[in-house]
């Protein structure tokens, strides 16, 4: 893994969610899925921060989207994961997967 | 289905208003999307309350930080371009760019010089190291009702302020007897008059900072007869040689011992002179002398000390000592200090040694800086905008290729500014090549390290940066402001608006020069005024010797001589020259209640003093050979004098001129009649109004001998009169005065505000033309094809001339009903400064007004005329 490119728990979450919500990653949208599903309180504020702190480092990208109706017409930006950023979670996917090939999480009765 | 809930509009500005542009869109979806979603969830209330706590929350760094860094590299790299640009359209249009540079170049140099002039005044005596703690003292006699303000005081002050007061902490007294007559110095068998010959205390180091360049300051003024002199002396008498120890001869009687060389006194010290003798060598120097004040007391005061409390307590030590002594109950002598830097600006006081100027002259100047740099100011935003249509399509090019507003702006700002720094290089070698002339005109001594003044640069710098901005802005804002769509399609008209502020600012340019000129026109003829003044005595054609002791003894003998040298029509002597009476003196006549004795100017005059000077009595007889035997008597209490009074002392008197002859009276202590009244004449400066005077005869107290000489041949006569000076007077140069030139002098610092008018007014009036006549020549070529088509459809030439000029003529009127009222009012003001004045003609907003119209005219015209006789056909062919 390079050095400097650590990705924190937030932002490794934040990747995550902007790559499985594929065409339709957008800000609101993440953020939604992530109190969801990991049953965080982020706040929009939050979630931006971290969106765009990703896409200085390249892990994202962005791109204005079409006008909607339902926000008042505005454009949402779109994220999309690079190849850089899909490198980036399969590195942290490795160590993590290393970590668990040598342990085994089952209880063993009360030995411990 | 339930009405859509809003918004709070207020958090929605206010995130509008914090946050960067581009994130702005993005952001106000997700959190109107957000809203929405709340609404349905939660009541309208909490979700409005989660709206503005989502918008409080947004507020950080990233969110205020706005995209900037692909702007920065892209103006850098625009610069060059702009610098191309501006170079390019400054070449295309040469005359412009002639006219831009050299009208701000012109207005930056006179507001150069102009600074350099007024810094020069404020700094006077800026150099003592004590100068905030120097005063001078003064005395204010209230006598019989009547104020006398002297800047002379007695010799007891000092001594007397040193024993009683230990808030002084140092003091020196200065006589300057060349203010009487001028010294005659002699060095071997050179001899010289010298007017700026003083005496001072040995404390006189310890109070002022002037520089010794030999000799020791501390030990330099203390030995009676040892004299200090400036480098200019030193080599005018020694040259080359070393002066110290050396012996100069004053007025023929006594020696003085050259012990140290000053430096040139600075021009900026109120205390000017020459010649430094000690104090001690003085007779009067011995003596505590209350009554008789010749000269000027300096103290240094405690840094703690408060100078109203000196004074009280000086009028209390005062009256104790003057008890019984004055007139009458009223009356007072009261001392008092004016501070050290104060005295070059202050008028109130009579007999100052040093012409005082004043601060409204210095407002006068500087105000007439700024107006001379805005002419030139407006010079530039007029002919910028109005060429505004050769520069609106590269605006839209510009803008169509991507630039800002603000881009087009910095470009028209940098071309401001880069006319501004060529205008400004330009200025310092105006202000080089004017050096001479402008010490001409105010009478001072500039150098060209005026140039190299750190000050002055400092101001300098900041006008060229005033110039660019206020310059620039204007033109810089108009054009960048313009729509591509409609300039490049053509479509660009001058708004009307914009045509308005320009005329509105010709309207201003030449009502300020108006305003200069006519001002210049009522200063000048006030002057004129003054000349051409009956003055009641006649100051043509008579020249003024100075007298000393040694001349004084032969006054008879010398008279007779010269009154029969050829061309020679009369010789008389008298204490003052007769265009300022100094000496003040009461009068009290016979039956007249004690203490109610009249203040008057009164000088000694021999008995052909009336007939010489061509002056008329209203009442009366002249002096004669017979009065002047009546005070030849040394004891003055045996003496009868004859006195000639003025009709205002008589007025005063509450006598008619009939009644005053024969009456009883004394002038001071002298004891006499009244023998003639004499008509009102100007004794002194205009600005005056006519005191009562009394003259008398007193040989011992003759200062000057005055020759009337024919108008023709003069040379022949004078070099007569040169010859048998020599003879007469051995001991002293051949050195007089005219009588009118004299006179003239008095109104030097009057003579220099009407030059330093006249100058900056013509230099006001060809930036405001050269102005003109860019905009004229531009507005010509605009309407080139309507006036050739004018042409062929039969309108003749003057026809033509006079549609293109008529427009500009309308301002200059305009110009004129602004510039007439302000500067009759303003000159009004100034004219009440004299109390004999003339009146503004009204051939003066006349004069004024033909000028500009002329200047105006000649610059409009130019064009027009080229313009109307071209061949319509030239024009018109293109198309």
């Amino acid at each position: 893994m390079q050095k400097g490119s650590y990705l924190g728990e937030l932002e490794e979450l934040i990747l995550l969610a902007a790559a499985s919500l594929g065409e339709n990653a957008y800000g609101l949208a993440i953020m939604e899925a992530l109190n969801e599903k990991a049953k965080r309180n982020l706040s929009l504020s939050a979630v931006h921060t971290v969106l765009y702190r990703l896409e200085e480092k390249g892990l994202l990208r962005s791109e204005m989207g079409g006008a909607t109706a339902e926000r008042g017409g505005r454009r949402k930006r779109l994220f999309k994961m690079t190849q850089y950023g899909a490198q980036a979670l399969q590195e942290n996917r490795e160590v993590r997967e290393s970590f668990w090939s040598s342990i085994s999480l089952q209880w063993q009765g009360g030995n411990l | 289905m339930k009405k859509p809930a809003s918004i709070p509009t207020w958090a929605e500005r206010f995130f509008a208003w914090y946050c960067a542009p581009h994130l702005h869109e993005e952001l106000q979806g997700d959190l109107a999307e957000q809203f929405e979603h709340h609404c349905s969830r939660y009541s309208v209330s909490k979700a409005r309350r989660l709206y503005w706590w989502n918008v409080i929350r947004l507020l950080g760094p990233h969110t205020l930080k706005r995209k900037s860094v692909n702007y920065s590299t892209n103006n850098t790299i625009m610069f060059k371009n702009y610098l191309l640009v501006a170079y390019r359209s400054l070449m295309k249009r040469k005359s412009y760019t002639f006219i831009n540079v050299f009208g701000l170049a012109l207005g930056i140099a006179s507001a150069y010089l102009i600074f350099a002039y007024v810094k020069h005044e404020l700094s006077y005596d800026e150099f003592h190291s004590q100068k905030d703690h120097i005063y001078r003292s003064q005395v204010n006699f209230h006598i019989g009702g009547e104020d006398n303000n002297t800047s002379v005081s007695p010799t007891a002050l000092l001594p007397h302020l040193k024993r009683e007061f230990p808030e002084i902490k140092e003091g020196v007294r200065v006589y300057n007897p060349g203010i009487f007559a001028p010294m005659v110095l002699q060095v071997d068998e050179q001899k010289y008059e010298e007017k700026r010959f003083f005496y001072a205390d040995s404390t006189f180091f310890k109070v002022f900072d002037y520089e010794l360049i030999q000799g020791d300051k501390k030990t330099a003024l203390s030995t009676p007869n040892s004299v200090l002199l400036t480098q200019r002396m030193a080599t005018k008498y020694f040259g080359y040689t070393d002066p110290i120890g050396k012996t100069i001869r004053l007025n023929n009687v006594r020696d003085f011992t050259v012990t140290g060389i000053l430096e040139n006194v600075p021009q900026n010290s109120h205390l000017q002179f020459d010649f430094l003798a000690t104090f001690s060598s003085l007779g009067v120097a011995k003596r505590e002398e209350w009554w008789g004040a010749n000269y000027q007391t300096f103290v240094v005061l405690n840094e703690q000390a408060d100078v109203k409390v000196v004074e009280d307590r000086l009028f209390e030590q005062v009256k104790e000592m003057t008890k019984g002594q004055l007139p009458s109950n009223g009356d007072y002598v009261r001392y008092s200090f004016t501070p050290l830097l104060d005295l070059h600006f202050n008028t109130s006081y009579s007999n100052e040694w040093e012409p005082t100027s004043s601060m409204v002259y210095i407002y006068i100047f500087t105000a007439i800086a700024f107006l001379i740099i805005l002419i030139a100011c407006i010079n530039y935003m007029n002919l910028s905008t109005a060429r505004a249509t050769d520069r609106a399509r590269e605006v839209g090019m510009r803008k169509v290729m991507g630039a800002y507003r603000s881009q087009v702006f910095s470009q028209f700002m940098s071309e401001a500014i880069l006319i501004t720094l060529i205008a400004g290089m330009l200025a310092l070698v105006l202000v080089q090549v004017a050096i001479p002339v402008f010490n001409d005109v105010t009478g001072k001594n500039f150098t060209s390290a005026i140039l190299l003044n750190r000050e002055l640069l400092s101001y300098f710098g900041a006008i060229l940066l005033a110039v660019s901005l206020l310059a620039g802005a204007y033109p810089a804002l108009a054009l960048s402001g313009f729509k591509p769509i409609k300039v490049l399609k053509g479509q660009f008209k001058h708004s009307t608006s914009a045509v308005a502020l320009r005329k509105g600012l010709v309207v201003f340019q030449f009502a300020i020069s108006m305003f200069l000129i006519m001002s210049t026109l009522v200063i000048m003829s006030q002057l004129r005024f003054i000349q051409d003044k009956q003055l009641g005595y006649t100051k043509d054609q008579v020249l003024a010797f100075p007298l000393d002791y040694a001349l004084s003894e032969k006054l008879p003998t010398i008279k007779q001589a010269l009154s029969a040298q050829s061309g020679v029509l009369g010789v008389t002597s008298s204490t003052n020259l007769p265009n300022l009476v100094r000496g003040g003196y009461s009068l009290s006549v016979q039956g007249m209640a004690e203490g109610s004795e009249l203040m008057i100017t009164a000088q000694a005059i021999d008995e052909n003093y009336l007939e010489v000077l061509d002056m008329e009595l209203v009442a009366g007889e002249k002096l004669t050979a017979t009065d002047a035997l009546l005070v030849q008597d040394t004891v003055y209490q045996n003496r009868t004098y004859n006195i000639l009074v003025n009709e205002t002392a008589v007025r005063k008197l509450g006598l008619t001129p009939e009644e005053a002859v024969g009456i009883a009276s004394n002038v001071g202590e002298r004891k006499g009649i009244i023998k003639g009244v004499m008509k009102d004449f100007h004794y002194q400066s205009l600005q005056q109004e006519i005191g009562s005077v009394a003259y008398f005869i007193e040989p011992e107290q003759f200062n000057y001998v005055m020759v009337k000489v024919a108008p023709q041949n003069m040379e022949h006569t004078l070099a007569g009169l040169q010859t048998l000076w020599s003879k007469l007077a051995p001991h002293r140069p051949f050195e007089f005065e005219f009588l009118d030139e004299n006179f003239k002098n008095m109104y030097a610092s009057e003579q220099n505000i009407a030059q330093i008018f006249q100058v900056f007014s013509i230099i006001a009036l060809l930036v405001g033309a050269l102005g003109l006549f860019g905009l004229a020549s531009y507005t010509t070529i605009q309407r080139a094809k309507e006036i050739s088509v004018r042409k062929v459809l039969g309108a003749s030439v003057g026809q033509l001339v006079i549609l293109l000029n008529k427009d500009f003529v309308l301002l200059i009127v305009w110009a004129m009903v602004l510039a007439i009222p302000l500067s009759f009012y303003f000159m009004n003001q100034w004219l009440s400064n004299f109390a004999f004045r003339t009146e503004i003609h009204w051939f003066i907003p006349a004069l004024a007004a033909i000028l500009t119209l002329l200047a105006a005219l000649l610059t409009v015209s130019w064009e027009s005329v080229k313009s109307a006789l071209s061949n319509p056909a030239d024009r018109l062919k293109s198309e």
